[in-house]
Parts: C-alpha cells; structure tokens; sequence
C-alpha cells in the first residue's frame, strides 16, 4: 500500500478536509504547525511532532532518573517513592500517546491539535525574554547584581517595546537602585556587585 | 478546657503594660512587607529581628514574633493574586484561582476574600487554641511519620483533581514534579539526579523552581499583553471593591470554615503549614455541588486556600507552645526567642506559664483583629500594580524573584533554578499539562518520601503495622471518605430522584 508523506508547514491553515488555504469561520480556525500525516489508501495517521518532543522528552527523563537511582541504590528504601512514581509516569505517558499519534480512516477528517496560535510577533517577545533572562543569570555572577539588573530591566523593556528613552534610562536605574540599596539593608546576605 | 485562673491573669499581663502593644503593629507591618516581596521570608524577617529580642520583655517579644508570623501568613496572597507568584508554599494554591481573577479585572475582590478569609483562619484556630491547647497537645504527640505518610498522599491526590481538561496529562505532570522533588541526597546517603552538580545535593531549590514555573513562565505568555488586567475599566483600584470582596467572603462559610478546620489541622504537624493551603483547597473543589469554576476564578478557591493557610498558625502555635516542636523555619527561630529567655517550650512550660500562654492567644487574637484594619491598607497599596504597564512590570517582577531566589539559596542555584524552571513552566503550560499539578509533586516529594521511609524502617516492611497506629488508620479513613463522598453523594442522589415512567 503506497504511505505518502504530507508535512505541514509552521502556520499553515487547515480545513477540516486537510486542504490548505480554505475560507471558513475564525473560531475554527486552528493552526496545526508540526503536524505530520502519513496517508495510506484506508489509513491516516497524524502525529503532532512539537508535542511528540515534548513528551520524548518527559519520557528520557523518567528513564534516566530511575536508572540513575537504581545504580545510586538499589536498596527499596532508595527507590520506595520513585520507581512506583517513575513505573506510573510512563504508564500516564503511553497513555497519552493516543492524544498525540492519532490514526483515523482516510475519509475521516484530519485530527485536529489545536493550540493557540503563536503570531510571528508574539512568539519573538516569549523567545526575546526568555533569552534575556537566560543572559541575566548567566551573566549576574560576573558583572555583579546591580550591573546584571540594571541592563536586564533596559533589555526586558526594549524587547517587550518601550521605545521611550527617558523611560529607558530613569526606570532601570532606579529600580536596581532601591531594589538593590533594599535589600542590602533588610537582609544580611551580601550580594555580588560591581560597585560596592 | 479553660484555666480561668491563668486566663484572668494573662488578660492582667496583657492590659498591664503598653509595652506588648508597642510592637504589634510594626510586626504585622514587616511580616506583611517581607512577603510580599518575592524571594523574602518569614524566617528571614524573624531572624533580622532577634538582636532586640534580649530586650524585650519575653511575653513581648513573643508577640512581636507572632505579630510578623500573622502578618506574613496573609502578605503571601498578594503577590500571589496579582502577580501569580506565591510568596511562599503557604500561598501556592491561592494562586490557582487568585490569579484568573486579577486577570478579571477581580483583583480587588480577591484580595478582600483572601484577608477575610485569612483573618477568619487565623481567629478560628485561635479560639480553637484557647479551647483545645492541651487534649491537642497529647493528640500531636502521637503523630509520626505513618500519619505523616498519609497526610503527604492525601496532598498528593491534589494532583488528580488539578488535571485541567486532560487527565492523564494531570497526572503525568504531577508525577513529573515529585521525581524531580527527590533530585538529591536521599535520606539513606544516594545521591539521585545530580549529574555531578554539587548544588542539586540538597535538591532542586523548590521555591525558585516554583516561582519559574508559575510567574515567569505566566509572565512570558503576558508579553504581548498591556496591563494585567486588560479592561481599563477594571483597572481601578477601589476600596469599596475590596470590602465587598470581605463581605462577600461570609457567603461561602462551608468553604471557609472547612477551610479553617482543616489547616488547623495539620498546622499542628511539622511540615504541615506548607500543604495546608492545598489541603484545604482540594477538600473544598473536592466536596463543591460546582466545582467547574474552581481554577477559573472560582472565590471559594481563594477562600479555601487563605483559610486553611491562616488556620494553620493556631495549630503550629499549639506543637510549639505545648510540646516544644516547632512545626517550620518561622517557629524555629520563635524557640531561639525561648532559649534567649532561658525557656523551653513543651509541658513544663504549659503547667509553669499557662498565664503566658494564654497571654499570647488571646494577643494573637487582637492582632488578627488589626490585621483587618493594617493588610486592608496594605492591600490597598498593593493594588496599584495593576495600574503598572505589563512591559515595565515584566522585567522588574522577575529580576526581584531572581535576586530573592539567590537570597534564598544563598548561591546562584536559586536563580539558575527559577530560569530553567520557567521554561519548563511555559513548555508544560503550552501543551496543555497542568503547572500546578507539577508544583504540588515538587513541594510534597520530600516529605512524602521522608514519612514514607520511616514508616518501612518502624514496621520493617509490614503492612500490618498501620492496625497499631489508630490515628493513622482515622486519618486514611477520612482520607477515602472524603476521596469517596462525591462520588458516594452523587450515586445516593441518582437512587433517590423518582423513576418516570414514560
């Protein structure tokens, strides 16, 4: 039986009879970017990827954890908690593999694995502040708190849109100002800085 | 119940001298501030604060003490209703219905439910207190690490009803939570999970972890957003909406006094405060008529949450007073103030200085009185963030939980924690697995496996050994009744409404 291959492209609209492009009421609309159909003469398989990763990715960790508890210990007091967790998190995961992988007739319509769609715009301001804090972290040891904040709250600012220099300028000063004078005075922890 | 002697004789002690008074407001005021700052504790407010300790009068600084621990227990829900990020475990349910009703533009009436409720919680557990401080006390001395057990499993059935629209995904999530809560040292020496790190030793940082997963992860999604809350209509900030969110609170009393009850239940076990909120929170989705808005904006959530969390003060008040145990960091640090004054807490000290520890709990109960008037000024103020542009709010809302994360760990594994946490957070929030259900595996995993080791090594394996240990078996009694009753309720229903014929 021939299988073809049918991939849909990030951000593509669907009907539901799978052809793209169609006109139809905006509450229906759902965006499936990811998904992958294999398309036989009676079967259609559809496997959402994005979230086929994701669960992999639950998946490999549970295995390596309880395989590294095991070597750590294979006593049952070690494992008493998790690998009665670890057996059940696998079994919670096949079973939603059928939500992910969904094989239906060919004639039947397309499953549809709707999530809200991401707008091009929106999707940089997530990527752009997760990034910047990743930045932050990576960086708040080194350059000092006050330093690492300051610079953190002017690119959290631009990338979520202020444009406005004063605004730019003052609102990251002082915050990291009284943020950082604060805590210095309430709590006896020292905190790494540039200056001071 | 009541020793009317040594009651006259603490309202003498209390009314007596203005110096117990002097402390109470500006301890409400520190334990309400240092909780509505993300990252700050309890713990850390007492322990900035016991250098003056020695000279203060004991009774006085007792209160003082109680006074930051009131005034904390209810500044945990502010940063949690308008900001999503629990200042404390205490607060972690809170957020579950606090938050979407912020969205609402309800932030006002939020906050009047949970300082009603948490103020309820509070008066509740203290009068219970008065009553009960010493059948309790012979009560909690029985409870070990099997009841324990038991009460971690009941916390973890939390997580089959926070299961959102996909139940096994629910369930996934959660389970997900408790295996990463266990990264670390076991309580037998292995180490778990580490990867060679040396901060994951003592486990993944959980409170960084949380707020990553809760607030930053929220907050990434809030990008595009303006303001929290959308409508500038509801983006007021009124008092009069706050009061009617206090009143309203006495409309639901099953949800707040079952709420109160049972955080002052567990309040009375070490480690209880921190699941008392979400213990008090299932019990109330779990016997709601309509539970399809719990999680959604559903008052009766906060209600719950705020009481429980509240109530559970009384209760670890009563194991410090009574036996000398303190039942978290907060009463810990109070026994320094004992040691400092050369007492020790437990029977000795119930049957040598009951005029003092009446003296306490019914100082306790005029501060939860002032805490209306201090958190409803307080909460007020706090309003005012819904007023601040979201792309101004964003990056200094988490880069105060970055530092208060660092505060906390002392090290950079509270930040790096909170930052992958976050995205974990939105991964999981994307594709529709339940956060909170991750949350609650994450704070109940040490615990469970804690009481869950114990309770091998005191029956050496055997089942059999719950039959010797009666509160145990009344607790896991209630623990399948109230999982049963519902369900129970719903099929007695079904039998009882007539047969129509056609």
């Amino acid at each position: 039986m021939p299988i073809s291959w049918k991939p849909l492209a990030l951000g593509r609209r669907t009907t539901p009879g799978g052809e793209p492009g169609a006109n139809f009421p905006e509450k229906e609309n759902v965006v499936t970017w990811g998904r992958v159909e294999f398309v036989s003469a009676k079967r259609r398989i559809s496997v959402d990827v994005p979230h086929l990763l994701v669960l992999s990715c639950i998946v490999g960790f549970c295995l390596w954890y309880l395989n590294d508890a095991r070597s750590a210990s294979d006593d049952i007091q070690n494992l008493l908690l998790i690998e009665p967790a670890a057996v059940l998190a696998l079994i919670f995961a096949a079973l939603v593999v059928p939500e992910i992988i969904v094989v239906s007739r060919t004639q039947s319509p397309p499953a549809r694995f709707e999530r809200e769609p991401i707008r091009p715009g929106k999707g940089m301001k997530i990527a752009g502040s997760m990034v910047a804090l990743g930045v932050y972290v990576s960086l708040m040891g080194s350059i000092g708190f006050d330093v690492a904040t300051a610079l953190y709250v002017f690119g959290s600012l631009l990338v979520l849109g202020e444009r406005r220099p004063l605004v730019l300028t003052v609102v990251p000063i002082a915050f990291t100002a009284v943020t950082i004078y604060g805590f210095k005075t309430i709590v006896p922890i020292p905190l790494p800085l540039f200056f001071g | 119940m009541i020793d009317f002697s040594a009651l006259l004789a603490a309202v003498h002690l209390l009314f007596g001298s203005w110096e117990p008074w002097l402390v109470v407001i500006p301890g409400l005021l520190i334990g309400l501030l240092f909780h509505a700052v993300p990252g700050l504790t309890t713990s850390m407010a007492i322990a900035l604060f016991l250098p003056v300790i020695p000279y203060m009068s004991f009774l006085s600084a007792l209160v003082f003490m109680t006074a930051m621990y009131t005034g904390s227990l209810f500044g945990v829900a502010i940063p949690a209703i308008l900001l999503n990020i629990p200042g404390s475990p205490a607060a972690v349910a809170t957020t579950f219905d606090g938050f979407p009703l912020a969205q609402k533009g309800r932030h006002d009436e939020a906050l009047g439910y949970a300082l009603a409720a948490s103020i309820a919680g509070q008066a509740l557990s203290y009068v219970l207190l008065l009553l009960l401080v010493e059948p309790v006390a012979k009560v909690v001395i029985k409870l070990g690490p099997p009841e324990m057990a038991i009460l971690s499993l009941w916390g973890l059935t939390l997580i089959a009803g926070l299961r959102g629209k996909r139940f096994f995904r629910g369930l996934l999530a959660g389970l997900l939570g408790l295996l990463l809560g266990t990264i670390g040292f076991s309580a037998r020496g292995a180490i778990r999970g580490t990867m060679g790190i040396d901060v994951l030793l003592d486990g993944i940082p959980v409170i960084p972890a949380i707020i990553g997963l809760f607030a930053a992860a929220e907050l990434f999604n809030l990008a595009t957003a303006e303001y929290i809350v959308e409508d500038i209509g509801a983006r007021r900030v009124s008092l009069r909406r706050i009061l009617y969110g206090v009143t309203k609170t006495f409309g639901y009393p099953a949800a707040l006094i079952r709420g109160a009850l049972v955080g002052a239940a567990i309040g009375t076990v070490p480690g209880g405060h921190a699941v008392a909120n979400l213990l008090s929170y299932s019990e109330a989705k779990r016997t709601a008529k309509d539970s399809s808005m719990f999680g959604r904006g559903d008052p009766r959530g906060v209600i719950a949450a705020e009481a429980g969390n509240g109530s559970s003060e009384g209760g670890s008040m009563a194991t410090l007073l009574a036996l000398g145990i303190p039942t978290g960091g907060a009463t810990a640090i109070m026994l320094t103030a004992f040691d400092m004054h050369n007492i020790t807490g437990g029977p000795q000290f119930m049957s040598d200085h009951k005029d003092i520890v009446y003296a306490v709990i019914l100082a306790n109960l005029i501060q939860v009185a002032l805490l209306f008037f201090v958190g409803l000024a307080f909460v007020f103020a706090a309003s005012y963030v819904v007023k601040i542009p979201l792309r101004m709010l964003i990056g200094m809302v988490i880069s105060l939980s970055v530092i208060g994360s660092y505060l906390l760990t002392g090290n950079m594994s509270g930040p790096v924690a909170l930052c992958v946490f976050s995205v974990i957070g939105w991964v999981l929030q994307r594709f529709e697995y339940p956060v909170a259900a991750t949350v609650v595996g994450l704070l109940l995993a040490r615990l469970t496996e804690g009481a869950m080791l114990r309770t091998y090594q005191m029956s050496g394996g055997d089942p059999l050994y719950l039959l010797e240990r009666p509160v145990a078996l009344i607790l896991l009694a209630l623990l399948v009744t109230s999982f049963a009753a519902p369900f129970l309720g719903r099929k007695l229903r079904q039998l009882k409404r007539p047969v129509t014929h056609a």
